[in-house]
């Protein structure tokens, strides 16, 4: 078996067939030639992308055809192969590319187009793809985080509307959201699952109020979100009442894309390799742990390529997800742990003006990944969001062990 | 080139490794001395010494890639017997470097058993045929009948010998895998059976072969110790309830899981060794196999508690096998530095830059 050596940079892109690496030049162009370099540049820094930002990439990709990378054609996907969505998100990572919020087109667009009616299918899934919607997801609550079927807002049918009433909370940035998907209790029935519905509730709804939460890396991306009779169509609920908790699993399983974050990884191990240069490369232990990452990333990057390919021949995969989800967070957050360790005692200062203060005296300063520490904070996140990595070896271990554990 | 073709099995050896994975299971139980002469003679029956011969000697003519399924099963099963460094790695290297039919022939047939020596040897300069060698640490034991060693010339040239057993003066041992393991003292023979450029190429394919092999097994043994591990937290109760029960224990199983899955991953990138051309993902492959054999077959031992400690308990021997296999790869440190080389290199060509 042949494969063509590309020119060297990252080990897996040796791999590539023609074909493969056609289609990764159109995407990088894109990129490169739709992507403000003043993002690029605030995302290499370690900064979010700010909400317009976000927005007016999203417009671009949409205005590409490529805002959906996953969704069927009918619905305004682009009719990619599993293999071209991988090379999509490891280009977009690789370029710093913003994030495209996972809720609207990984989230609730597979949900809509598969369980929706279909007024909600012509109203929502083109406001998805133009990004004139933004979706926030309802389902944690204060006493439902992993055991999420033990979740209490409540939604009660009162004419032609659902009454909510109750918390959610670590709802990410439902502070930009202006539409949020929400997991509702119906019904109280004997398996707590029954009594679920799947609503979709306006952000601008009286009664409901976002208050900020605070998180360890200084920054606003979590909020909490309560509903005081709050009221909403019932033909907002999406498919049937009860029915909720399947949905919720089906939105599960189908955010699984770019679930390893190799793209952003990659990108990561090369603003290390930046920030590395005169500075750690003579320290050996800093350069094992650097490979030591790399070699891990490799593995799992392979492995995702792995399940495409069995995935393409129509096997389950069981679960693969798990390892993927598992493995690539702990890699991103290692990664972001070598990126502080990498400037050295410089990682002290927390902030932007901490490294103004240092661009001031050195120079080669600027340019520093001035959000290291707020982005290693912020990365402790990747572990528990999205299922727990206990949760994950949890699904693991019963793949393999059977039962319950 | 499709990348998804990376992870195709080959359809025939996976055929094959299901009707042999059913004899390994019902009849086989590898020798304690190491080599079994009745096991060796249904093996030359079921036809797998002649998987990797040409047809005009009577083989199949099958690339590693087909035999790789089967060498997971052997990995499973704790096949000792040197089918994998006979058949799938010295008699290819011997029919590519026009070793005569008779040897083909018996290769095939069982009747002589040949190996390839673990790695290169140089040679001095103002050595040549005819000088004495040392050679440890090669497969196999008393079977073994032929041993090929890769020469590396002062001049950096190549050649292949074959050295028989018969007035060599060896020294077996026992291996970390339950088979047999030879030091060699010997002279080289006056002619090489291929030197130069065609014996370089030749070589490095063997010994990739032999990786690909290595690592399938691995694979293999991997999923071993993970089944007996699982069945024994489903048997063993302490504190009235299966141990299969504390999620303690069900976390360090799913730890291991995901070495064994990210392990067929890199595996697959041992298999296509002689097409991908990328010592990085080689480098890489070997590092992640070597260390996930090595952990996935400590955690079973602390797993299997006391009883993990015990000889009879085969998870020992899948143990041993694994860490064999971890070595024969190259260890893991070995890997781990050319791949901290590389990133270095790489930094410093890249002088601080990002694109």
């Amino acid at each position: 078996m042949q494969f063509e050596v590309m020119q060297a940079s990252d080990p897996i892109d040796a791999l590539l067939g023609a074909e493969e690496r056609a289609f990764r030049t159109e995407v990088r162009d894109f990129i490169r030639t739709a992507l403000p370099e003043t993002v690029r540049r605030n995302a290499d820094l370690g900064r979010h992308a700010r909400k317009d930002e976000v927005i007016q990439w999203q417009k671009a990709l949409h205005a590409k055809g490529w805002a959906a990378p996953t969704w069927p054609v009918k619905y305004g996907g682009p009719g990619w192969s599993p293999m071209q969505v991988f090379l999509f998100n490891l280009e977009c990572g690789l370029n710093s590319a913003p994030k495209v919020p996972a809720f609207g087109t990984k989230m609730i667009g597979p949900v809509i187009y598969t369980f929706g009616s279909d007024a909600q299918k012509a109203y929502y899934l083109p406001r998805i793809l133009s990004a004139d919607d933004w979706w926030c997801q309802g389902f944690s609550e204060p006493g439902a985080g992993s055991d999420l079927a033990a979740l209490k807002t409540r939604a009660v049918r009162r004419g032609d509307h659902y009454i909510v009433n109750g918390q959610k909370i670590w709802t990410t940035k439902a502070h930009h959201a202006n539409r949020m998907f929400a997991l509702v209790r119906t019904s109280v029935e004997e398996r707590r699952q029954d009594g679920i519905s799947f609503l979709l509730i306006d952000m601008d709804t009286p009664g409901l109020e976002v208050r900020p939460i605070i998180s360890i890396d200084g920054g606003h991306t979590l909020n909490e979100v309560f509903f005081t009779n709050v009221e909403v169509p019932a033909e907002n609920i999406v498919g049937s009442e009860g029915q909720g908790w399947r949905y919720a699993r089906f939105l599960l399983a189908n955010e699984r894309s770019d679930i390893t974050g190799v793209g952003r990884s990659r990108r990561l191990m090369a603003r290390i390799r930046a920030a590395t240069a005169g500075r750690m490369s003579d320290d050996p232990v800093f350069m094992a742990e650097l490979a030591e990452a790399d070699i891990g990333l490799t593995a799992l990057e392979l492995t995702e390529l792995r399940y495409l390919a069995l995935q393409a021949k129509g096997a389950d995969i069981g679960a693969g997800p798990s390892v993927l989800k598992l493995r690539g967070t702990e890699i991103q957050q290692e990664l972001t742990r070598l990126l502080r360790e990498a400037i050295g005692a410089e990682a002290l200062r927390l902030g932007q003006d901490g490294f103004e203060a240092l661009a001031a005296i050195d120079e080669s300063a600027a340019g520093m990944s001035e959000g290291v520490n707020e982005e290693y904070l912020y990365n402790r996140a990747s572990t528990i969001y999205g299922g727990s990595s206990e949760i994950q070896r949890g699904i693991i271990a019963r793949s393999v062990m059977g039962g319950t554990s | 080139m499709n990348v998804m073709a990376l992870f195709d099995q080959d359809e025939d050896g996976l055929a094959l490794a299901d009707a042999a994975g059913r004899w390994l299971e019902d009849v086989y139980s590898a020798d304690t001395s190491g080599f079994s002469a009745a096991h060796w003679k249904a093996m030359a029956a079921a036809g797998w010494l002649g998987l990797r011969l040409p047809e005009e000697a009577g083989g199949l003519g099958l690339g590693v890639g087909a035999c790789l399924p089967l060498a997971t099963e052997f990995g499973k099963a704790g096949v000792v017997e040197p089918v994998v460094e006979s058949a799938f790695v010295a008699a290819p290297l011997c029919a590519k470097a026009g070793a005569d039919g008779g040897l083909l022939a018996a290769l095939g047939g069982g009747t002589r058993i040949a190996v390839l020596a673990p790695s290169w040897l140089d040679l001095n300069a103002g050595l040549g045929d005819g000088v004495s060698c040392t050679i440890v640490l090669a497969p196999g034991g008393a079977e073994v009948t032929d041993l090929l060693v890769p020469v590396r010339h002062a001049d950096g040239t190549a050649a292949l010998y074959l050295i028989a057993a018969e007035g060599a003066e060896r020294n077996i041992y026992r291996s970390m895998n339950g088979a047999r393991m030879s030091d060699w003292k010997t002279s080289l023979p006056g002619a090489a059976l291929i030197s130069g450029s065609k014996a370089q190429t030749a070589i490095e394919i063997a010994l990739a072969e032999r990786a690909a092999c290595h690592g399938a097994q691995a694979v293999g043994a991997m999923g071993r110790a993970i089944d007996l591990t699982a069945a024994y937290l489903h048997e063993r109760r302490q504190f009235g309830r299966p141990l299969a029960d504390f999620q303690v224990l069900s976390h360090r199983i799913a730890d291991m899981t995901v070495d064994w899955e990210l392990s067929k991953s890199t595996a697959a990138i041992l298999a296509n060794a002689g097409g991908s051309g990328s010592t990085a993902l080689t480098d890489r492959a070997l590092a992640h196999i070597a260390r996930a054999a090595r952990l996935i077959g400590e955690r079973a031992i602390q797993l299997h508690g006391g009883m993990g400690m015990t000889e009879e308990m085969e998870i020992g021997h899948v143990f041993r096998r694994l860490l064999y296999l971890a070595t024969a790869l190259g260890g893991e440190t070995a890997p781990r530095m050319r791949v901290t080389r590389s990133i270095a290199e790489r930094a410093a060509a890249e002088r601080g830059g990002i694109s």
